[in-house]
Formats: C-alpha cells, sequence, structure tokens
C-alpha cells in the first residue's frame, strides 16, 4: 500500500481519519460492509448520528428490506431523517412507509421508485403528512408505482404547492421581495433553486435507473409529469437535439415520442434503428457506433458490455455469438 | 513578511515542492483552494517554494491539473468522470489522500464520492485490504455482528 501521505502519528492497521469522510457518500449496504471492517468504523458508523440522516438503500438489499427493519434503521436519525431513498424496496408497504415518516417529519427528499407495494394513496397520506409543515417535502420520485392516476398527480402537486418553493410559482415577484426579508438567504437560494430545477431539462439518455440513486443531481419536485400528448402521469423528457424542429413541443412519454437510448433525441417513426440489445438508435448514432459483424446490429451505450469477440477478432453480438457455437466446422467449410 | 491584502493577484504563481524533492508551479487563485499551502504561504509568505512533505509528484500534477479548472469554473460531471476514469482505486486513494492533506476540500468532496461508488458491492476483506486496516474483533463480536445483520444476507427467506 502506498505510504506517500500518511502521516507520522498514523497508528498501523487503524482507519485513516479521511476514510470516515467516504462514509457519509455511502449507500446502506456498502455502510454495513464498512461497520463489519473494524471496531473504530463500527463505532463511528453506531455514533455518528449524521450519518443516518441520509438512508440509501439499493441492490442488494432492496429486495431484503421489510418494514420492520427500516423502521428500525430510520430510528438511528433520531427523528432527523433529511433524506430517504428507496431504490425497487419491493416489500416495503404503505404502513412501513407512513410509520417512518410519522417518526421522521422533516424529510427533505423521498425516492422511492419502483417500491411496488406502495399505492398512490400511501404516498398521498405520506405527502400529506410531510407537507403540513411548509418548506419540507423539497423532492419526490415515484416513477415505477403502478396506478398513478392524474387524479394523485394532481393531489400531489397540490400537496407541495403549499411547500414554500412552489409558492414562487404563483407569486408575483414583490412577494418573493417580502419573503427575502423574511427568510433571507434561504429564501433566495430556494427561489433560484425552484426556478433552476423547473427548467431543468429531463433527457432519456441520461435517465438513470430505478435501481441506483445518483447523489447531487438538480432534480424537480416531482419525477413524474403529465406527458402532453397522451395525458398520463409519467415520465416526461426534453429534446437535446438543438435543431429539432419544434424543441419545446418535442416534450412526451416515451411511449408517445420514442427517443434513441445513445442520444436522447426523438426519433421518427420511419428512423428507429434496433440495436442487437432490442433498444432504438437514431440514425445518426447508429452510424456512429460499431456493428456485429454478422448481423449488423450495434448494442446502445448501456450494453456495450454485451459483445463478444468472434475466433477472427471481429466483433459479435450475443445472439449471432451463441448462434455461430450452433455451427460445425464442416458447415463453416 | 508583510502580506499586503490583494497580493495574491490572478496572475501570480505559486511554487510547490513535493516531498520527492520536484518543484510545480500553480496560480495564486489555485492556492486558495488548498488550505494548507495557503496557511503555509501565509507563514512563509508568497515569495518562497512551498514545501508539500507528504504530498508526491507522481499525484501533484493531476490535483493541479483540478484546480486549474476549477478557477475556470468549468468543472463539470463529464469532466469529473474523464478525470478518474483511467485511475485504478489505489491512484485515487492517493489522490483522496494527498487532497485531504491538502485540504482541498472540493476534490476532497468530489474524491470521497468516487471512492464510495468504488466500494459498490466490495466485501468486508476487500475494504480491509484496500484501507490497510486490520480486523480487531473477536471471533464471538464478528458472529454477533452477523446475526444483527442477518436480515442483509442472501437466502434470508423474504415474506411472500
Amino acid at each position: 500500500m502506498s505510504i506517500t501521505v500518511m502521516e507520522a502519528e498514523e497508528q498501523e492497521g487503524h482507519p485513516h481519519m479521511a476514510m470516515f469522510m467516504v462514509l457519509g457518500h455511502l449507500p446502506l449496504y456498502e455502510i454495513l460492509t464498512m461497520s463489519n471492517v473494524c471496531k473504530s468504523l463500527l463505532d463511528e458508523i453506531n455514533s455518528d448520528v449524521l450519518l443516518w440522516h441520509r438512508l440509501i438503500v439499493e441492490s442488494p438489499l432492496n429486495s431484503r428490506l421489510t418494514d420492520e427493519t427500516l423502521l428500525k434503521i430510520t430510528s438511528k436519525a433520531n427523528g432527523r431523517l433529511k433524506t430517504l431513498a428507496l431504490m425497487n424496496c419491493i416489500h416495503i408497504t404503505d404502513q412501513g412507509l407512513l410509520r417512518v415518516v410519522e417518526q421522521n417529519p422533516y424529510i427533505k427528499e423521498l425516492h422511492i421508485p419502483a417500491c411496488t407495494s406502495i399505492t398512490p394513496e400511501g404516498i398521498l397520506k405520506v405527502v400529506e403528512a410531510l407537507c403540513e409543515r411548509s418548506n419540507c417535502l423539497t423532492n419526490l420520485s415515484i416513477n415505477g408505482i403502478y396506478n398513478i392516476q392524474k387524479e394523485h398527480y394532481h393531489m400531489l402537486a397540490l400537496n407541495l404547492r403549499k411547500n414554500l418553493t412552489l409558492e414562487y410559482e404563483q407569486t408575483p415577484p414583490p412577494f418573493y421581495h417580502h419573503i427575502q426579508f423574511e427568510h433571507n438567504v434561504l429564501a433566495s437560494n430556494l427561489r433560484l433553486d425552484y426556478e433552476e430545477k423547473m427548467q431543468q431539462p429531463v433527457y432519456y439518455h441520461k435517465r438513470g435507473s430505478v435501481s441506483s440513486f445518483k447523489q447531487g443531481e438538480n432534480r424537480r419536485i416531482i419525477d413524474l409529469e403529465i406527458c402532453p400528448k397522451c395525458v398520463e402521469v409519467r415520465m416526461v423528457y426534453d429534446c437535446p437535439k438543438v435543431d429539432c424542429c419544434k424543441r419545446k413541443e418535442c416534450r412526451g412519454c416515451i411511449f408517445c415520442i420514442p427517443r434513441c437510448e445513445n442520444c436522447g433525441g426523438c426519433v421518427g417513426s420511419d428512423e428507429p434503428e434496433e440495436g442487437a440489445c432490442g433498444d432504438i438508435l437514431c440514425l445518426e448514432c447508429w452510424l456512429q457506433v460499431p456493428k456485429c459483424n454478422f448481423c449488423n446490429k450495434p448494442y446502445c451505450m448501456q450494453h456495450t458490455d454485451w459483445w463478444c469477440t468472434s475466433t477472427d477478432s471481429s466483433l459479435l453480438c450475443r445472439v449471432c455469438d451463441e448462434n455461430s457455437h450452433g455451427y460445425t466446422y464442416t458447415d463453416v467449410l | 513578511m508583510a502580506q499586503e491584502a490583494s497580493s495574491s493577484t490572478s496572475s501570480k504563481t505559486i511554487s510547490l515542492k513535493t516531498g520527492d524533492g520536484e518543484i510545480f508551479e500553480i496560480e495564486a487563485s489555485a492556492a486558495k483552494q488548498m488550505k494548507t499551502v495557503q496557511r503555509l504561504i501565509d507563514d512563509l509568505g508568497d515569495d518562497i517554494t512551498i514545501p508539500l512533505h507528504n504530498v508526491f509528484s507522481k499525484e501533484l500534477p493531476k490535483i493541479i491539473e483540478y484546480y486549474k479548472k476549477d478557477i475556470t469554473g468549468e468543472i463539470t460531471k463529464d469532466f469529473e468522470a474523464e478525470f478518474v476514469k483511467d485511475l485504478n482505486d489505489d491512484e485515487v486513494k492517493v489522490l483522496f489522500l494527498a487532497a485531504n492533506y491538502l485540504d482541498a476540500n472540493k476534490l476532497f468532496e468530489f474524491l470521497s464520492q468516487n471512492i464510495a461508488d468504488r466500494l459498490e458491492s466490495k466485501s468486508v476483506e476487500y475494504v480491509r485490504k484496500y484501507f490497510g486496516v486490520e480486523n480487531d474483533f473477536t471471533p464471538e463480536e464478528e458472529s454477533k455482528l452477523r446475526e444483527e445483520r442477518a436480515w442483509s444476507f442472501r437466502g434470508i427467506k423474504e415474506d411472500e
């Protein structure tokens, strides 16, 4: 191990103090791993309440987390839980989530994508509870929850509007100044934040997944919107194409406006090129990426690790690679 | 040496000497971002080569590259991704500890996140080796910990 920056006072075999700073960036599974590494890390993890103000549960714990365990873990925050990210935590129920929220009423960010045991009614109860105080819930992610209807969405938006940041949407400038006097720097930061967030474009190719939580991102207040085309509650994407003919209007869910996996640009009905992975690419991106030597299909950016190499070092997609093993030597001849 | 309040103009450069004797130049405005360096400048003056015993010529150029971008306000997510793309886990750790020593907060925060990302799904043993930490749990303590963590292991019966 490099000793270039070990300070003289460092004890052999003990973690460098700087390592403790990494803890705050870790999701739950890795925090549990760290707590098994040595006593000082275990002590630090158990005693640092600030660490537990943010809880991120991803794979592989997402399928193992129960309501009971969730409650136990969130109790370490002593009521001050600020960010709760349950990514595809399929066993968490409405009741389980509500109990956590009742014990932690100051949650600012709630991310529960694809928590399929949670219902829209459950979310409403939780959001209502969190919005009882002003300036509380500022981010909500619910993509992947089943059966969210327009009525649910409107109720959610209504509740979040009671929240201070959303008030800025409707109040005229003089009121901003009034609020600024009351809330000083916080208010102007919130206003800028809010405006930035609502103008933030959302691109399909940068959508990430419901299985991992990307920290520190500028997010919208609610991840879902009402699709301007089909009027359903969905993820709505903007078009990154600079010369897209109707840029501002090229907004819609993925069912209404198919998009390229690599660049997020809209793909017209006569254009889509299918990759070997089944995802679609626009013509421009399709032209630029490597193709399978057999079927001439590419892989999209998310699946580039699926490439195989054939015996003559050329690129093969998995499908053709599997098929090629069915050929005998004599067939090739 | 008396320091003028505005002596660190943006065009002034500071000389830094690494632990292995090499000298690098950085702009005074970049040096401001590294609080350890700034403290040394305040103590020793900005005309003297600042000695950095715990930072070496392998990592300092990379740190300087980061702060060069920072003072022009050009640090983007893409730049940060590129910055660490070709570094292995040990190289990132060395940079991380150097940023800690230099009290270079922005770089330190970024590298903390990057190390956290690299630790994804790693085993307890890997983490011990990576951080150079010894296991000081007794077997009894370890089995107690395992019991408490039982819910998080594979193969636990999931309530259907």
